[in-house]
């Protein structure tokens, strides 16, 4: 992948430039914000990793200015710790993603591989999630065996989970998109629904784990 | 009128009031001492005219005499006319263009009737009497009229004026300038401590001592308990540099070390390892270094100015979805639950945040380091809202469990990375929220609390 990396700390950006070069990604490293801006807005990139604080503009701004061109790099925005309205501001500028500093360099590199994915996979119309192919065109999941038969709301929730891969989805989250927002929906209903799609995922490399009172997760175990 | 100097406050609200009870004052001294006079001049004229009835009565209606008028005008000081008329207002002698009387007026007789008017386009002051009078000539009751102008009177007005207008200034002025200086001299003892303040070195937080004037010790007293907490609070400050310092030392000195064994690694394989170490080691110094910054910012932060008020289920069902989604893959089980009325807290979110993490840090390092169960739970109660964090694991030794919340203390010198801030940071935001962090006793596995206002 080609990966623009924006990140003014020069040794900061050094280490991440080399453990993205050393898994085979191509990588653009500039260190301030207007320079950032005009590159993203010209040559493009798969992935853009933007700190927030830069000379010239902020990690922000360059996202706003983006997505008012409809220009839909994905976004993984390096915010501060300490900064909590940060994360906030982060998502609703037009990132696809944040992590907080300090963090860990295999963490980056997941989050920026599941971006590329989705972003691969999208153009593809399948995505591969573990040992499954999740066809969203054709409304299908083939696991190692096969056809997996889903009904049409077990598949619903597949999806749902499949757009949060490795995020937490809240059982109101879930509410939402399979009976529409503000729905009255039983939580055994989910629970119920959860459990029989986990049966049928079992042994397909991925796992749908349960954290009480926050919701569910749907893990890549391959990965 | 708060940024003025006390000097012009205290001139201000002494001058202003005094000038107006000096004007009332200087007034009222005025009016009595003019209507006074009015009098004394109305008794004259009153004396006047009996002498000029009796003049008359003696001369049997003859003028008065050139000489008699002009002692009269001499001594008085105004010109003074007459006119007297016998019964049926007849013209008996004296001038004939008397003013004229008020057409209310009553003449009494034996009472004298004073009145103003005008004669000739001046003013005059009249008075008029009415007597019986046994003369065949009269034959009866007679009306005399006796006027002056009133120069002599308007004159006197005038200068009782003067002298009140002066007297009175003289007051405001001479107090004016009393209050001017007096009050410097009043403050010195305000502008001694301000020297003796100014004249500190930064190191010197000692008590103020010397003695002040029974106003201000309030305000010393309050200086030199300021100067105490400043005191304590460097105290307290140059332990943990010094601290940190000693902290930093070590994993550096490690960080030193593995690097230079990396440079001369005999395989390529040993080079990785060594490098993975050195990496490891380079990790646990930033979250060192991180820890102490946050420990630092919660210290710092030690006031209400972050403070608002906001969503504490909110803010704490985020920070657990997100070490959930951290630990849920290392066989820990990771739940949240909130008991009682969820209602916004005040406090600083971004300190409780730091706070909440680091319990769940701790809960999923040392209480589940191969897999268990770390519960999160806020309980909702009347007055306070506690956070608990429950783990799986081995538990705190009872002789512990107010220790660990000091800083740098560690139960064990294990491999799990810590740094021995984390619970210090928790009870240092606890505290700075006017709450407590403290150990909950547990047959399994350890809790930690965190109870903060629920206001």
């Amino acid at each position: 992948m080609r990966i623009v990396l924006v990140e003014d700390n020069e040794r900061l950006a050094k280490g991440i430039e080399n453990a993205l070069r050393d898994q085979g990604h191509a990588v653009d490293w500039i260190g301030d914000g207007l320079e950032a801006k005009k590159f993203l807005e010209t040559e493009g990139a798969d992935v853009a990793v933007l700190d927030v604080n830069l000379p010239g503009l902020t990690g922000f701004e360059i996202v706003r200015a983006l997505r008012k061109q409809g220009i839909t790099i994905p976004v993984i925005l390096l915010t501060a710790r300490t900064h909590l309205d940060d994360r906030v501001e982060g998502l609703d500028s037009g990132a696809d993603d944040y992590l907080v500093k300090p963090f860990e360099i295999a963490e980056l590199t997941a989050r920026i591989r599941a971006l590329g994915r989705r972003r691969a996979d999208i153009r593809a119309g399948v995505e591969e999630i573990g040992d499954l192919r999740f066809d969203r065109m054709a409304r299908t999941l083939t696991g190692p065996d096969g056809l997996i038969d889903l009904p049409r709301r077990e598949l619903a929730l597949f999806e749902c989970f499949a757009d949060q891969l490795g995020r937490i989805v809240s059982k109101d989250r879930i509410s939402d998109t399979l009976y529409g927002v503000g729905s009255e929906v039983e939580p055994n209903a989910i629970e119920l629904l959860v459990s029989r799609l986990r049966r049928k995922l079992a042994g397909t490399g991925v796992t749908i784990r349960t954290a009480r009172g926050l919701g569910y997760l749907l893990d890549d175990d391959t990965k | 009128m708060k940024g003025w100097s006390l000097r012009s406050r205290l001139f201000v609200l002494i001058v202003l009031p005094l000038i107006l009870v000096a004007s009332f004052a200087g007034f009222a001294r005025y009016v009595l001492a003019e209507r006074m006079s009015q009098r004394l001049y109305d008794d004259t004229l009153l004396a006047v005219a009996l002498t000029i009835s009796r003049d008359v009565v003696l001369s049997e209606g003859d003028v008065l005499t050139e000489q008699l008028l002009d002692a009269l005008t001499k001594a008085l000081g105004d010109p003074v006319y007459y006119r007297i008329e016998g019964p049926e207002s007849r013209f008996v002698t004296g001038y004939s263009d008397a003013p004229e009387r008020p057409i209310d007026a009553q003449v009494q007789s034996g009472i004298p009737y004073f009145y103003d008017s005008t004669s000739l386009g001046l003013p005059v002051r009249v008075v008029t009497l009415r007597e019986f009078i046994a003369e065949p000539q009269f034959g009866g009751w007679v009306t005399v009229d006796v006027w002056q102008t009133v120069n002599q009177r308007e004159a006197l007005s005038l200068e009782l004026l003067a002298q009140a207008i002066i007297l009175m200034a003289i007051v405001i002025v001479s107090a004016a300038l009393l209050v001017w200086f007096g009050i410097n001299i009043g403050l010195r003892p305000l502008l001694e401590l301000r020297e003796a303040v100014a004249l500190r070195s930064p190191d010197d937080l000692g008590p103020i001592r010397r003695a002040v004037p029974k106003e201000v010790r309030n305000l010393v007293t309050a200086m030199n308990s300021l100067f105490a907490r400043l005191s304590d609070a460097f105290a307290l400050r140059d332990a943990f540099i010094s601290d940190a310092a000693h902290q930093l030392r070590n994993p550096i000195a490690a960080i030193q070390a593995q690097a230079e064994a990396a440079t001369t690694a005999p395989t390529e394989e040993e080079l990785r390892s060594r490098v993975a170490e050195l990496a490891e080691t380079a990790r646990r110094t930033g979250r060192l270094t991180q820890q102490l910054l946050s420990m630092e910012k919660a210290h710092g932060r030690n006031t209400t100015g972050n403070w608002r008020a906001f969503d504490l289920r909110d803010l704490v069902e985020e920070v657990a979805t997100s070490f959930a989604e951290k630990v849920l893959r290392r066989d820990i089980s990771v739940s949240f639950q909130v008991l009682g009325n969820a209602r916004n807290i005040k406090g600083d979110p971004v300190m409780i945040r730091e706070a909440i993490e680091n319990l769940l840090d701790n809960a999923s390092r040392y209480g589940c380091p191969n897999g268990g169960d770390v519960d999160l739970e806020i309980d909702f109660g009347a007055q306070d809202v506690a956070i608990r964090v429950t783990d799986s694991g081995p538990g705190i030794p009872e002789e512990a469990r107010d220790r660990v919340f000091d800083r740098f203390f560690r139960l064990n010198d294990d491999a799990s990375g810590g740094c021995g801030l984390g619970l210090a940071i928790v009870r240092q935001v606890a505290e700075a929220h006017g709450g407590t962090a403290h150990i909950v006793a547990l047959t399994q596995g350890s809790a930690v609390e965190i109870r903060i206002s629920g206001e």
